[in-house]
């Protein structure tokens, strides 16, 4: 039980980082991401991004276009702002950072 | 066969299934109880909506036309439930946390977990931060101090609402309502790691507002006004909770002289000393009404009519203490139904009431007195009656010259007859009493004088008039009056007693005042009533201004 709440903990942490990285790829579609996130076995269901990508946009790291779908309504695509981009950068580093601190205290 | 009904999401028309829509409705509403103070709130649901829109298209492009509930339990495994997604929602709003930490108020519940009766007790000691155990104990000593306390716990057990969620349980202890804590509550435990992650994403977040989003302080213009806005708010909940004690205090105060008025069935009627009084809605009824039936009625109207704005005047003050905007529409709607009924109930029997004065009957009988040989006519009380002095009776019920007294635990119904002196239109003493009554018809009412007992004797020189006249038997009240009129020849005189003067109405036309004439020997003149003089000179003279 412990251990699987400290996953489930531990894959929210990063699940911004790995948007931020989705979207720097390429412009995403939510499912699309949903799609990427779920073969890194990182998400479980989609509504978890909504007020994820809601909250980054309205804080000016991502903003979005309507693409017309052909089945059901326009969909938003999100695409990285210049300045989501420089917090991906700095949360890249932060996570390597952190990765280093953690490995060089486990391996020890 | 189902029945469907048509929704529309992001614009798009789907016939689903009754109980489908019931459990997308469910499940939307719930995520929307999640985001209730999240920035953002409208365009999450919207997205979330339109994804929707589109799986259900994708649903029906197989040739269905109709959503079924499988297909809608099959899109909420894929979107997740609203725990799940509320949960992301807090975990990545870390700052809009700790501001509602600090906006955190208490509220009354009643808590279902810990209770006894109704978990009133404890829910009042959960709000004061106190042990149930000492509201409890305070609840039974009110009990066998005051019996009403027990009223007070029904009353509240009816308008505090019961803490069902656990966002109410939390509510109720005071700890600031979000996801995290919810799931705190559940769980009990705090994981470490996502603390650091947080910070680290935290710092990371602060380093580029300050870059490149350069927020402006707050100016001291936005302070001050700030400040006011504060000291405003504050103000206006106190008023508001000052306003809801003085709603509390009055309609309690109401609420038990109401229920004794209709409780108390002594024979005492009307205890006014001091200013405090207690009233017997019963007995009153009785003396107007005449079938059991009537006064049953009248009863329940009144209860209706007058104890329902008590009952919700105490419920608002408590609404105004508390702060509950709540509002239930069924608890409006119920009690002014009962109300109207009730004023209903109360105009039928008023009606009643005034039917049965409607007619009038008055009855004169003349008395030739024996003239008495020196020309002075002498009005006594008779002593020798139960009630000595009506003005020593402090529980006396008063309804115009009508009166009830309680002597022995036996009521007597008794009026003040009006004494009239008046000149005689020939050379004899006269004595003339009228009788009336008022009843649905002039043959009640005739009948009601019949039970109506007064007594005048002449003595010798002197007449012994009753102070009072008595209602015998359990006859009602229809304004039974009685008026003496003494007719004394003119030149001759009368002699009135202090304790008969008290019967002489002191507005009358004659004669000045009912002091002036008591204790002392009048004669009448062609001008009404003078003060006799034994110097007949003096006497003319007087006649003369």
């Amino acid at each position: 039980m412990n251990n699987e709440n400290l996953q489930i903990q531990m894959r929210k942490g990063v699940l911004e980082l790995c948007i931020l990285s989705i979207l720097a790829k390429k412009d995403s579609y939510v499912p699309d991401i949903i799609e990427q996130l779920k073969e890194a076995k990182l998400i479980v269901v989609e509504g978890t991004l909504y007020p994820l990508m809601t909250r980054l946009k309205n804080e000016g790291f991502l903003s979005y276009n309507w693409v017309e779908s052909r089945s059901g309504p326009p969909r938003k695509y999100y695409k990285l702002t210049p300045l989501g981009k420089i917090l991906l950068k700095d949360q890249k580093k932060s996570w390597d950072d952190l990765i280093e601190s953690v490995n060089m205290i486990i391996q020890k | 066969m189902k029945k469907t009904v048509n929704i529309n999401i992001s614009g798009i028309i789907f016939h689903i299934d009754e109980d489908a829509y019931d459990r997308l409705n469910h499940y939307l509403s719930t995520i929307k109880s999640y985001f209730t103070n999240a920035e953002g709130r409208d365009e999450i649901i919207t997205d979330i909506e339109s994804r929707i829109s589109e799986l259900l298209q994708e649903k029906l492009d197989g040739g269905k036309q109709v959503i079924s509930i499988a297909d809608i339990d099959e899109i909420i495994t894929v979107m997740g439930e609203p725990e799940q997604i509320g949960a992301e929602n807090t975990n990545n709003t870390h700052k809009e946390q700790s501001e509602s930490e600090f906006k955190q108020k208490k509220r009354l519940y009643r808590d279902p977990d810990n209770k006894v009766l109704g978990g009133v007790c404890s829910g009042i000691a959960s709000y004061f931060n106190t042990d149930p155990i000492w509201i409890r104990i305070a609840f039974v000593v009110a009990l066998f101090l005051i019996g009403s306390s027990i009223l007070i716990y029904i009353l509240l057990w009816m308008i505090i609402p019961k803490a069902i969620t656990t966002a109410e349980k939390l509510e109720m202890k005071g700890e600031p309502i979000n996801i995290s804590n919810i799931e705190k509550s559940i769980k009990e435990e705090i994981d470490g790691l996502k603390k650091n992650f947080h910070n680290l994403k935290e710092e990371a977040k602060e380093t580029y507002a300050k870059n490149f989003r350069k927020q402006q302080p707050p100016t001291a213009a936005e302070k001050v006004a700030d400040f006011f806005l504060l000291i405003g708010k504050y103000l206006i909940r106190s008023i508001l909770i000052f306003l809801g004690l003085i709603f509390i205090i009055i309609g309690i105060f109401l609420i038990i002289g109401f229920i004794t008025s209709l409780l108390n069935t002594n024979d005492l009627v009307w205890v006014s000393s001091m200013g405090v009084s207690s009233f017997s809605i019963p007995i009153f009824l009785r003396l107007l009404l005449s079938s059991p039936q009537q006064i049953t009625l009248a009863i329940i109207g009144l209860i209706l009519f007058v104890g329902i704005p008590l009952i919700m005047l105490i419920y608002n003050g408590i609404k105004l203490i508390f702060g509950y905007t709540y509002k239930k529409r069924i608890i409006g709607v119920s009690s002014f139904t009962l109300w109207f009924a009730g004023l209903i109930i109360c105009l039928v029997v008023s009606v009643t009431i005034l039917k049965s004065f409607a007619q009038r009957a008055t009855i004169s009988k003349k008395t030739e007195l024996i003239q008495p040989k020196n020309n002075m006519l002498k009005v006594y009380i008779n002593p020798k009656t139960i009630i000595d002095s009506i003005s020593e009776y402090e529980n006396k019920f008063e309804i115009g010259q009508w009166n009830m007294i309680s002597i022995n635990n036996e009521t007597f119904r008794f009026g003040l007859p009006d004494l009239k002196i008046v000149s005689s239109e020939n050379n004899f003493y006269q004595l003339q009493i009228n009788y009336s009554s008022k009843g649905s018809s002039k043959e009640e009412a005739t009948n009601r004088i019949q039970k109506i007992e007064y007594n005048a004797l002449q003595n010798d020189t002197s007449l012994v008039l009753d102070p009072y006249y008595i209602l015998k038997g359990n006859e009602k009240w229809r304004n039974q009056n009685i008026k003496i009129i003494i007719k004394v020849p003119l030149w001759k005189t009368i002699y009135i007693s202090p304790e008969a003067s008290r019967l002489l109405k002191s507005n009358n036309d004659n004669y000045e005042t009912m002091k002036d004439l008591a204790g002392k020997q009048w004669i009448m003149t062609e001008n009404g009533l003078k003060e006799y003089m034994a110097n007949p000179l003096q006497n003319a003279l007087d006649t003369l201004k």
